[in-house]
């Protein structure tokens, strides 16, 4: 029974982040800023690092390593998106000191946290297995801020994704539906954290709409297909985990890039 | 139809100068062709009277206001390789970017069957015509071509500059080509850009061409 409740917890979780990472993951491999989404989820660990060491030396137990993850998420999205604009010439150069900064930061804090920090092994590699029902709710609730912003800014998005210099001449606010668009990248990075951990999100974001992305030439239908995808190759992953006795974060981004693989043999 | 002006525009990229000492004064509703060497500076000029790079000297305006201001009046159509054809995108979407009221451009630049396709199954050619089908849904007061008949076979070459021809004279046309023979029968003068501006006067380039001597001579360039 106690199992049951367990693994209902991790497929409700995985169908919300599949939702989630389906949708802007689309945006992110169409606009090519996989790197600078992968940028944006290593630097997370800067934010539980630091929010983990301010909670267990000063003692704060409301401040949770999520919310560390969600600021510095959203920072180091605001500041990448400023990159972009004004340093287009060392863009990725920049990115990737700022994902390794980000990083380093998250390893100080933590080495100067007090005691044992199980924590971090659940934020570095996935810990859908201890969904909670508030947890459950969060997701849910950042699912549905996520699609409800895809549903107002959905044409705009797609203008900035397939030309941003037509988009300036159609008078389309480019820079702050930019920052927005990353914003939304970090906070469905957070989000993926929670199902396959900080290291391995990348995979979850951007591999599903990248298969998807092979069998339509149509963006919604892509969307509709990562989510699908994504959520199907989560399935698995969490059964195979189950099965094998293995990490489900790992197990499902070993599964996800399989796939990818596979698909991209044969349908080259 | 903006009268465009630029005054003495200078124009350097990480310190190499693009365009220096520029002055030039377009008419409104003028179809100009652009010629000139690669790296010469006529991307560039496009780009500045857009507003999207900024001159270090002089200025440009189009109907006195910058060109900032005057962005949604203008007409783009860029070189068709710089899209990433993997885009999940139709025709239809591409030019429904520039405006809504579509179906009869579609009609006259031959897209209406190829709406539905994927932009990126599109040849060189056929891209082109969407492309400029985009920059026309927005009905522009200015329209700039960066190599549209580049890579495009004769018969979409001649709907393009008979379509540019129909709107000679209410829209001011600045195209960019290295196919001048082709149009040469349609434009009203040519700018030849190669670090500073020169007009070069229509007759002598009819005569080139008629002659078969179109590259023009060095001393022309």
């Amino acid at each position: 029974m106690i199992l049951t409740s367990f693994f209902f917890m991790a497929v409700a979780a995985t169908f919300f982040t599949s939702l989630s990472a389906g949708i802007i993951g689309s945006y992110v491999v169409v606009k090519r800023i996989v790197f600078i989404s992968g940028s944006i989820a290593h630097s997370v660990l800067g934010g539980m690092g630091l929010f983990l060491f301010l909670n267990k030396t000063y003692n704060l137990p409301w401040l949770s390593p999520t919310y560390g993850a969600l600021l510095f998420a959203i920072l180091s999205a605001i500041i990448i998106g400023w990159i972009h604009l004004k340093f287009s010439e060392r863009e990725d150069t920049v990115i990737g000191a700022i994902w390794a900064s980000g990083m380093a930061l998250g390893v100080i804090f933590i080495s100067l946290t007090p005691g044992y920090t199980p924590e971090l092994l659940h934020f570095l590699f996935g810990n859908i297995l201890w969904t909670t029902p508030v947890d459950l709710l969060r997701l849910g609730i950042l699912a549905g801020i996520i699609i409800i912003f895809t549903l107002i800014f959905h044409k705009k998005f797609l203008a900035i994704c397939f030309d941003e210099r037509q988009a300036y001449l159609q008078k389309i606010p480019v820079v702050p539906l930019y920052f927005l668009l990353l914003s939304l990248v970090a906070l469905t990075t957070v989000l993926l954290i929670q199902v396959i951990g900080a290291i391995l999100v990348i995979a979850a974001l951007t591999l599903p709409p990248a298969i998807a992305g092979r069998y339509t030439s149509n963006f919604k239908i892509m969307m509709l297909l990562a989510i699908f995808i994504g959520f199907a190759l989560s399935l698995l992953g969490l059964f195979l985990s189950f099965g094998l006795n293995l990490p489900p974060g790992a197990t499902i981004a070993l599964t996800t890039t399989t796939a990818y693989l596979v698909n991209l043999y044969f349908t080259k | 139809m903006p009268k465009v002006r630029i005054k003495n525009l200078t124009f350097a990229f990480q310190k190499n100068p693009i365009l220096s000492n520029v002055e030039i004064e377009i008419a409104a509703g003028e179809f100009l062709a652009i010629i000139g060497p690669n790296g010469g500076g006529k991307t560039t000029l496009l780009k500045l009277l857009m507003g999207f790079l900024k001159p270090q000297t002089g200025s440009i305006t189009l109907d006195d206001k910058p060109p900032e201001d005057f962005r949604p009046a203008i007409g783009y159509v860029p070189q068709h390789f710089e899209f990433d054809t993997s885009f999940p995108i139709s025709v239809r979407e591409v030019i429904e970017m520039g405006g809504t009221k579509i179906d009869p451009l579609l009609k006259k630049l031959h897209l209406t069957e190829m709406q539905k396709k994927p932009f990126g199954a599109l040849s060189g050619g056929q891209m082109q015509r969407a492309l400029l089908a985009r920059a026309l849904a927005s009905n522009p007061k200015i329209l700039l071509l960066d190599e549209a008949t580049s890579c495009v076979d004769i018969e979409t070459s001649r709907i393009i500059i008979q379509h540019l021809e129909e709107l000679k004279g209410k829209t001011t046309i600045l195209m960019v080509t290295h196919e001048l023979p082709t149009i040469v029968k349609s434009i009203d003068r040519i700018l030849c850009v190669h670090r500073n501006c020169n007009f070069i006067p229509l007759n002598e380039v009819c005569e080139h061409v008629a002659h078969g001597l179109y590259p023009l001579p060095k001393e022309t360039k």
